[in-house]
């Protein structure tokens, strides 16, 4: 049987395979504790969540504060690569890395399917909560 | 697809055609024309120009930011650069070749879905100092797929990733330091040979071909995606087994793919 938990990690593997020039993806909650992580040996894990739901957050009070309504996703450029975080809803994010020749358009797309299918993931019950439920129901 | 692309570019300089052909697929790309000839191309298959004169180190990120800053709009990039002395126009002209023809190479083994000309757009990033006559660039990017498919272990540049096989590991006991050396530090079960091109600032061709020797000598290996290598917080610590590479010859599926490529032209 498939848990969630590699259902997760899937996902994210798939995401980094269907782009070219993603090197890392973390999926974190919103305050950066890290969920699933598919990662290079120059990106320590823990870290990169952190660092991308900060840079999230930041990014959603600047739009909050300036009256842009929700926040979809950030990308910041340098010279060697990119950091792309996408919004969850209101629990979790997406964060990328990749190299100087990420192609960011595709990404983008790839990027909103990943994310509807992970939130799906991580809001669904679990498989059994529903035999818990008929198990309580049937002990009435 | 692959043909008409061709013909579109060979076509150009009749034309005089100025804007961007642009050509959509996986990794896809784009020719930037000026006057019929091409001015630069761009892929995420292939390091561009920019990369390989940063990620090599001939130009610091400092300099590069200040040329940037301070050129005008309207001056390629390059003549700053040159002026700045900050690489030569000999060199320069070199590096954007070699990256043109990267970028061909790279639209030319992946797979095309379509293409459009804009014309009258100047994206370029960095434009070659003197443009590149289109022919001289499909003929080449051709014979360089062609000559990469005809190796013993065809591979896809994009999609096969590479594991240093427990020969690999060894050589580099006993490599010297070069390209090959390089290439094998970075081979880690994850990344394809655009990653390492990427990450060193090479040519995608060059390492290609550095890549095709080190399959033949079984040094790397081409490696399935492991389920396993995948981050769990909940799954405690790794077992050694975890990042095994498997051997799976082709599973990219290029060699079905890379045979057919050059006879349809780029």
């Amino acid at each position: 049987m498939t848990t969630r938990k590699a259902q997760l990690a899937a996902e994210v593997r798939t995401l980094r395979n269907r782009v070219v020039g993603v090197t890392d993806v973390v999926v974190a909650s919103v305050d950066g504790l890290l969920i699933t992580a598919e990662t290079d040996d120059t990106a320590e894990p823990e870290s990169l969540a952190a660092l991308t739901a900060a840079t999230l957050n930041i990014a959603r009070r600047a739009g909050s504060m300036t009256h842009r309504g929700l926040l979809h996703h950030t990308v910041s450029q340098f010279t060697d690569g990119y950091l792309v975080t996408h919004s969850l809803g209101d629990m979790a994010l997406i964060g990328v890395l990749g190299d100087a020749g990420m192609d960011i358009t595709r990404l983008h797309t790839e990027a909103q399917a990943s994310a509807q299918r992970i939130t799906t993931l991580l809001t669904e019950p679990p498989a059994d909560a529903g035999h818990h439920d008929r198990t309580g129901e049937g002990a009435r | 697809m692959g043909q008409e692309v061709a013909r579109t570019l060979a076509e150009a300089p009749l034309h005089r055609v100025s804007g961007t052909l642009l050509v959509a697929g996986d990794p896809g790309g784009s020719f930037h024309l000026r006057d019929g000839a091409i001015a630069e191309v761009a892929s995420p298959g292939a390091p561009g120009a920019e990369t390989l004169l940063l990620r090599s180190a001939r130009i610091s990120e400092t300099d590069w930011a200040a040329a940037t800053l301070s050129c005008p709009a309207e001056r390629p990039l390059g003549a700053e650069l040159v002026e700045r002395k900050l690489v030569g126009a000999a060199e320069l002209q070199l590096i954007c070749v070699a990256a043109a023809l990267d970028g061909a190479l790279a639209i030319g083994m992946g797979r095309i879905d379509g293409f459009t000309l804009e014309r009258d757009t100047h994206d370029c990033r960095v434009p070659a100092l003197r443009p590149i006559e289109p022919d001289w660039l499909v003929r080449e990017a051709e014979r360089r797929i062609r000559a990469l498919a005809a190796r013993r272990h065809p591979f896809s540049p994009f999609r096969t990733r590479l594991g240093r096989t427990d020969a690999g590991t060894a050589a580099l006991d006993t490599a010297a330091d070069g390209e090959r050396r390089e290439i094998l530090l970075r081979v880690n079960g994850r990344r394809s040979t655009r990653d390492i091109a990427f990450l060193l600032g090479r040519s995608l061709y060059a390492v290609a071909v550095e890549v095709s020797r080190l399959l033949g000598e079984d040094l790397v290996e081409a490696v399935v995606p492991d389920a396993s290598t995948a981050t769990d917080p909940y799954a405690g610590p790794r077992t050694p087994t975890d990042g095994l590479p498997r051997r799976l010859p082709g599973a990219s599926g290029i060699t079905n793919v890379l045979p057919l490529r050059p006879a349809a032209g780029l």
